[in-house]
C-alpha cells in the first residue's frame, strides 16, 4: 500500500535519522571514552595534527550538477590523538572546500554551482606499533571510526530547488606514518576513506538513497606533548 | 514632444523585452541544469518541453536517441509513455462520462464480468483506489486499469486502441502510435489500421528512440521495451511535441470540459480526511500552495517519462527518455513527485 506520508510518519522519519545520528555519536563517544581508561598512562602521548590534503576518487548519490566529486579538492583540518603503547584515540575534523564544484567549474554556459563543502567530524580508534620499536623511525599506525559527514551544495539562482545541506553518519577508515624531527615536532603521512552509512534520505537531492564517499590523502605537522 | 518621443519608444521597448530577455536566461539556465542531471542519471536521450497556455514556450532534445549510431534526440523523437499511457485513458473515459454514456460510479464488472475485481467503480480504477467510499485506501496498481477496455468499447463502440488511434488523429499527433505491434495488422485481435495507417505508423517507428539499460557506473547497453502492446496502462509511443498537443488541447477545452479537468484533477479523500495521491489518471499535490498534477511511465529497462501541470501558472513539463534513469531512481509511487531532482527543478525555477 502505498499513500503520502503524514505529518507525524514525517517527524518520526526526521526523530529516526537524528536517532541515527545520535547512535554514531554514542558509539564514537564511548569507544574514546573506554580507550581512555583502558590504556596505561604511562606511555601515552598527546598528538595535534593540523593537516592539508587532497580528496579523490569522489563519489556521490547527490544531486551534483558540476559533476566535481570525483575531482581531486584541497582538504584541511585538524586531528587530536591521545596514544599508548599501542592503542588510542582519534578526533578528527577535516574541511573540503568546493567538493561538489564552485563557481569555477563551468558547465554548458553556466556554473551550476557557486558553492559547495563536506565536512567531516569523526572518532577513531587507533592501532599503532609500539612506540619503543619505532622510537627513531616512522610509526605506522591503522585508523578507523565513525562520526559525521555533512554535505553542503548551494546552486544559486535558478537552481534552488537542488540547493543540499545534509548531515549524515558516515565512517572513516585508513593508516598512515607519523615521523618526529625532534621531540615536540614532526611530520605524518595519512591516507583514509570516507563514506557515510545508514540508508539515505530520498527527496529529490540524490539518484537513489543520499550518499557520499571519498578517499583522503593529507600530510600533517603533528605536535606533541 | 518631438525629442521625447524616441525616448519614449526606447523605453517602451525596453519594458517589453526585458522579461523576454529573462525568461531566456531563465530557460537557458534550465537547459543546463537538465543537461547536467540527464548526465548524472546516465539517460542516454532524452527529449524535453514546456508548454505554457497556447503554444509550446521551449523544447530541447539532450544526448543520443542512439548510441551506435549517434543519432542526437530531437523533440520530435518517439518515445514508450509506459505508464503515462494512462492519462490518454483517463481522458477517454472522462469524455464518456462528459457524454453520459458511463459514470465514474459504474462499476467495472458491467463491462467486463469476469474482471478479478468486478465491484470496483471506474472512479477507483482511475484514482487507484479501492474500499468503501467514505474509507478509501490508495495503491498504485496500473493493471488494474486494464477491465477498463470493456468500458471504452462499451461507450464508444469501438477497440479501445481504435478510440485512441482516432484520437490522437484528432489532436493531430502524427508522431504519436496506438501500441508497437500495430505495424502488424495480421498479429492485431481488434482495430486493424488500413495501410495508409500502417505505413505511417512504421515511418514513427523507424524513429522510435533505442532503449538502453544503464547500470551503476552509466554504462548504457541496448536493451528491449517491455510494452509490447497497446493497454490502457501502457504502450503508447509519443514524442514530447505531441504530447504538448495534448495537454494543450487538455487546457483549452477541446478535449474535455474544465470542470471535468477540475474533478479529474482533485484527488479523493481518504479514510483519516487527509486528500490521496492521485486523482482521475494523474497524481496531484500540493507544492508551495499550488497545484501540482503529475504522472510518470517506467518500463522494466529502457524507457521513462515525466509530465507535470501546474495549472495556475499554465505550465507543464514534459519530459521522455530512452532509460529508466528519469523514473526508476526515485520513489515516485508514493505520491510526492519532488522526490524526482528533475521535478524539484522545474518547481524550484518556475513555481517560487
Amino acid at each position: 500500500m502505498h499513500r503520502r506520508p503524514n505529518a507525524n510518519e514525517l517527524r518520526g522519519r526526521d526523530t529516526s535519522q537524528a536517532g541515527q545520528v545520535r547512535l554514531t555519536l554514542r558509539v564514537g563517544l564511548v569507544s574514546l571514552v573506554l580507550l581512555l581508561c583502558a590504556t596505561p598512562q604511562a606511555s601515552a602521548e598527546w598528538q595535534i595534527k593540523p593537516f592539508l590534503g587532497v580528496t579523490f576518487a569522489g563519489s556521490t548519490t547527490f544531486v551534483h550538477p558540476a559533476d566535481a566529486v570525483a575531482s581531486p579538492h584541497v582538504a584541511f583540518g585538524l586531528s587530536g590523538i591521545w596514544l599508548g603503547e599501542i592503542l588510542g584515540a582519534e578526533a578528527d575534523v577535516g574541511y573540503v572546500r568546493g567538493f561538489f564544484g564552485d563557481q569555477n567549474v563551468i558547465v554548458g554556459n553556466i556554473a551550476p554551482v557557486v558553492g559547495s563543502s563536506a565536512v567531516t567530524l569523526t572518532g577513531n580508534v587507533v592501532v599503532a606499533l609500539p612506540r619503543r620499536l619505532t622510537q627513531y623511525t616512522l610509526r605506522p599506525y591503522f585508523v578507523g571510526g565513525a562520526g559525521l559527514i555533512r554535505a553542503s551544495i548551494d546552486p544559486g539562482v535558478g537552481g534552488g530547488g537542488l540547493q543540499v545541506a545534509s548531515t549524515r553518519p558516515g565512517m572513516d577508515l585508513g593508516g598512515g606514518v607519523t615521523g618526529f624531527l625532534s621531540k615536540r615536532v614532526g611530520l605524518g603521512w595519512d591516507v583514509r576513506h570516507f563514506r557515510s552509512i545508514g540508508t539515505g534520505e530520498e527527496r529529490g537531492l540524490s539518484f537513489g538513497p543520499e550518499q557520499l564517499s571519498f578517499w583522503r590523502a593529507n600530510m600533517a605537522l603533528a605536535i606533541r606533548y | 514632444m518631438r525629442r521625447c518621443l524616441p525616448v519614449l519608444t526606447i523605453a517602451v521597448s525596453l519594458c517589453v523585452a526585458l522579461p523576454s530577455r529573462a525568461d531566456d536566461l531563465l530557460l537557458d539556465r534550465f537547459r543546463d541544469y537538465v543537461e547536467s542531471l540527464r548526465t548524472q542519471a546516465g539517460i542516454p536521450g532524452l527529449a524535453a518541453a514546456i508548454v505554457g497556455n497556447n503554444d509550446i514556450v521551449w523544447e530541447r532534445g539532450f544526448g543520443r536517441q542512439d548510441l551506435e549510431r549517434s543519432i542526437a534526440t530531437r523533440t520530435d523523437t518517439p518515445f514508450h509513455l509506459d505508464g503515462l499511457t494512462q492519462i490518454f485513458t483517463a481522458a477517454m473515459v472522462l469524455r464518456c462520462v462528459e457524454e453520459g454514456t458511463l459514470s465514474l460510479d459504474d462499476r467495472i464488472g458491467q463491462y467486463k464480468p469476469g474482471s478479478p475485481e468486478p465491484d470496483v467503480t471506474l472512479r477507483q480504477l482511475l484514482t487507484h483506489t479501492s474500499g468503501a467510499a467514505d474509507a478509501l485506501v490508495f495503491a498504485y496498481r496500473p493493471e488494474r486499469l486494464d477491465p477498463l477496455k470493456a468500458a471504452v468499447r462499451a461507450c464508444t463502440g469501438d477497440s479501445y486502441r481504435e478510440t485512441l488511434a482516432n484520437l490522437l488523429v484528432r489532436l493531430a499527433m502524427t508522431d504519436s502510435v496506438p501500441g508497437p505491434d500495430m505495424i502488424h495488422p495480421e498479429l492485431l485481435t481488434e482495430g486493424v489500421p488500413d495501410a495508409a495507417a500502417v505505413e505511417r505508423y512504421a515511418r514513427v517507428l523507424e524513429r522510435l528512440a533505442t532503449p538502453y539499460a544503464v547500470d551503476q557506473l552509466r554504462r548504457a547497453s541496448p536493451s528491449q521495451y517491455t510494452a509490447t502492446t497497446i493497454t490502457p496502462r501502457s504502450g503508447l509511443i509519443s514524442t514530447v511535441r505531441d504530447l504538448a498537443k495534448f495537454h494543450l488541447a487538455l487546457r483549452n477545452g477541446i478535449l474535455l470540459r474544465g470542470e471535468t479537468i477540475a474533478l479529474a484533477w482533485q484527488a479523493p479523500l481518504g479514510r483519516d480526511g487527509q486528500r490521496l495521491p492521485h486523482g482521475l489518471g494523474w497524481f496531484v499535490q500540493s507544492y508551495n500552495g499550488e497545484t501540482v498534477v503529475w504522472q510518470f511511465g517506467v518500463g522494466e529497462t529502457g524507457s521513462s517519462s515525466l509530465v507535470m501541470t501546474v495549472p495556475m501558472r499554465g505550465l507543464t513539463l514534459i519530459l521522455l527518455a530512452n532509460s529508466t534513469g528519469l523514473v526508476k531512481p526515485f520513489p515516485l509511487v508514493a505520491g510526492d513527485v519532488t522526490v524526482s531532482p528533475f521535478a524539484r527543478l522545474f518547481l524550484g525555477m518556475f513555481v517560487r
